[in-house]
């Protein structure tokens, strides 16, 4: 397939929220990026895509969004209502809206229920301490805030799949904290999380399965223990060690 | 709740209010007050003689096919607002309609800003149009509503269709893309066009009128490439933007290129490495890499045409004069550019920005200077005048700078 590439298809009848075949993917067809790609994310699990810079990472992502000129392959969302949310690295917002008229505009283009997105927005914001800066213009917040409000709108959607990319960075410890035990709350609903990372032993404790990627392939794929296997390394050995031996 | 329509709303106002702010920075009351507000009461007095007695000179010009090939390139630089934004990446990729919704009232508002635009130039040409070329009413609106449309057609096109080839075979069917379009506007609106009638107004309206629709729905229906129309709506939000507010320094535009198109492996231009030079270097470079570059040539060709203007004599008077005032505008964007974060990072002497300062100053002033003793000299005595003229200028020069020290050793010199 070429062009948009994301699809609502039959991986919900599989149990899959996100299902990925990647034959090849990038920018244009005699510049490709990314080739033969495939996972998928089952509801609850959550799976950490990581390896080196410019290894594709990114351009995964992409193209899950339908973002990448060239796609040949197949994207599909699954899940009760196939609706993902992206929390993308560098904060991007509307510099004309508060923080709170993000979160409305978020719930109208989902067609959301306003009342429930006044209960669960307040409580959102409360979790991540924004409450005070609810009218606020994101343009005043620090890095960490965007951040945040990168994390309440995903959170806000109570989507089938995260796509999550480098959500740690800027976030102070308490917030990293409260993202990921908003996370686990999610992945007890039944949400899948794609999570590309280069924080390991994070990832290490959180992930449980990994797709680790080098020069635009999969290198690895699968539990820790089957990085590991793949990678050559003992049966104690951290991510990071496994990151280091195959990239 | 928000609605496409509403969202379309809001964006638009925010975007005005910015265009407002930037034109007036860029505007403010003494650009009125000197400049703006004479030029309007003498342009207005010369535009109403036009009307009363359209002088002989201006009878002889093709105001018509002028205005038409004028309108070329800013009819090529148009392109359609879609009013889709980086942060649409959030919520709106999977909702489709919503995109469509913007990108489908950013059409209709481009076309009415098209319109609106394009009634300058032919208010402006009236009495041309009317008392020289000879037009009639019918005919002039014809012209405009046939200008709007090609307008409006390249606009969409030039914006949707993502042509199937790269690098010089793409260079080279853009080329074939603009040359058919450009031959579509001018042959009917040409002189021989639209007053020979029915015969050519019908079908070239219909064509016209039928590629504006065709590629409006086209684009629709192929929905949004989404980060190639992100960046092509912020590029041109931001061209007028940047380039009113560049000229009142407070803004820097971003390069968008990969690696600079001049000093493209970051050379050294000093021998030196002492601080002055590196700094002298460092401002060089940064200035004819930057957008105020252009200023400094419109600044150097405006001279140059009045030196031709003027009596031979008075260059005598005149270089100096543009000299000092570029030196005063150079000092000025020197100040600006030492302010900058990364620079007024290090804690420079006073020395040896000011030695840094007149080193540059010496360089970037250098080449007007020639070009303006080579014409004082060839506008007085000929061609071979220019060329002597040349070393002279440059001696004075680094002699009034003293860079010109016979035995002494030179601060910095340009590396070779």
């Amino acid at each position: 397939m070429t062009g948009h590439a994301t699809e609502t298809g039959p991986a919900a009848a599989r149990d899959e929220v996100l299902k990925l075949d990647i034959e090849e993917a990038g920018y244009d067809a005699d510049k490709t990026i990314i080739r033969n790609i495939s996972l998928r994310v089952k509801p609850g699990e959550l799976v950490g895509l990581i390896g080196p810079n410019g290894a594709g990472k990114s351009t995964t992502v992409k193209t899950i969004l339908g973002l990448m000129n060239h796609v040949k392959g197949q994207v599909e969302l699954g899940g009760r209502h196939k609706r993902y949310a992206y929390v993308p690295e560098q904060p991007v917002y509307y510099e004309y809206m508060t923080l709170w008229e993000h979160l409305l505009l978020a719930a109208s283009v989902y067609d959301l229920d306003e009342s429930d997105v006044e209960v669960k927005g307040e409580r959102l914001l409360e979790r991540f301490r924004l409450t005070e800066q609810k009218h606020h213009y994101p343009t005043s917040f620090s890095k960490g805030m965007q951040q945040k409000l990168m994390l309440i709108a995903a959170f806000l959607l109570e989507p089938d799949v995260y796509i999550v990319d480098e959500p740690f960075v800027g976030l102070d410890p308490r917030a990293t904290s409260d993202f990921l035990e908003l996370l686990h709350d999610e992945l007890r609903r039944g949400a899948g999380v794609l999570m590309s990372t280069h924080v390991l032993d994070t990832a290490e404790k959180i992930c449980g399965s990994f797709v680790l990627l080098s020069g635009g392939s999969v290198v690895a794929q699968g539990s820790l223990a089957q990085v590991r296997e793949k990678a050559g390394c003992g049966a104690d050995a951290a991510l990071s060690e496994c990151f280091l031996a195959l990239t | 709740m928000m609605t496409p329509g509403r969202l379309f709303r809001i964006r638009l106002k925010f975007r005005l209010k910015e265009q407002w702010k930037a034109w007036n920075s860029a505007l403010d009351w003494t650009v009125w007050l000197y400049i703006l507000v004479p030029a309007l009461l003498v342009g207005g007095g010369f535009y109403r003689d036009f009307w009363l007695e359209m002088p002989e000179w201006a009878e002889k010009a093709p105001w018509r096919a002028g205005l038409a090939i004028a309108l070329l390139l800013p009819m090529i630089m148009g392109r359609v607002r879609v009013f889709v934004e980086e942060a649409d990446r959030l919520f709106m990729l999977q909702k489709k309609e919503w995109l469509l919704g913007l990108k489908r009232r950013g059409m209709l508002y481009t076309a009415c800003v098209q319109a609106a635009l394009l009634l300058i130039p032919f208010a402006l040409l009236l009495p041309f149009l009317v008392r020289a070329e000879g037009m009639g009413g019918l005919e002039i609106v014809q012209m405009y509503a046939y200008t709007w449309l090609a307008s409006l057609t390249w606009s969409i096109v030039s914006q949707w269709v993502d042509l199937p080839a790269r690098g010089w075979r793409k260079w080279l069917l853009e080329g074939c893309c603009l040359a058919v379009w450009a031959a579509a506007y001018l042959v009917p609106a040409l002189p021989l066009g639209f007053g020979q009638g029915a015969a050519v107004t019908v079908p070239a309206f219909a064509v016209m009128a039928a590629a504006a629709a065709a590629s409006a729905y086209g684009s629709l229906r192929s929905g949004i490439r989404f980060e190639a129309e992100v960046k092509q709506d912020r590029d041109v939000r931001n061209r007028s933007t940047e380039f009113l507010l560049s000229q009142t320094g407070n803004v820097r535009p971003l390069s968008k290129r990969k690696r600079p198109l001049l000093f493209r492996r970051s050379q050294r231009l000093f021998k030196g490495a002492d601080t002055a030079s590196v700094l002298a270097e460092m401002r060089i470079k940064a200035f004819v890499r930057s957008s105020v570059v252009r200023i400094w040539f419109g600044y150097t060709s405006v001279c140059a045409t009045a030196i031709l203007a003027a009596p031979p004599s008075a260059s005598v008077v005149l270089i100096p004069a543009f000299a000092y005032v570029g030196a005063s505008w150079l000092r000025a964007q020197w100040e600006q550019w030492k302010a900058e974060e990364y620079i007024a990072h290090f804690g420079w002497s006073a020395e040896a920005a000011a030695q840094a300062a007149a080193l540059s100053r010496f360089w970037l002033l250098l080449p007007p200077l020639l070009i303006w003793s080579a014409f004082a000299g060839a506008h007085a005595f000929g061609l071979w005048a220019a060329i002597s003229a040349l070393p002279v200028c440059a001696a004075v020069w680094a002699l009034l700078n003293g860079r010109l020290r016979v035995g002494g050793p030179r601060q910095a010199a340009f590396k070779k």
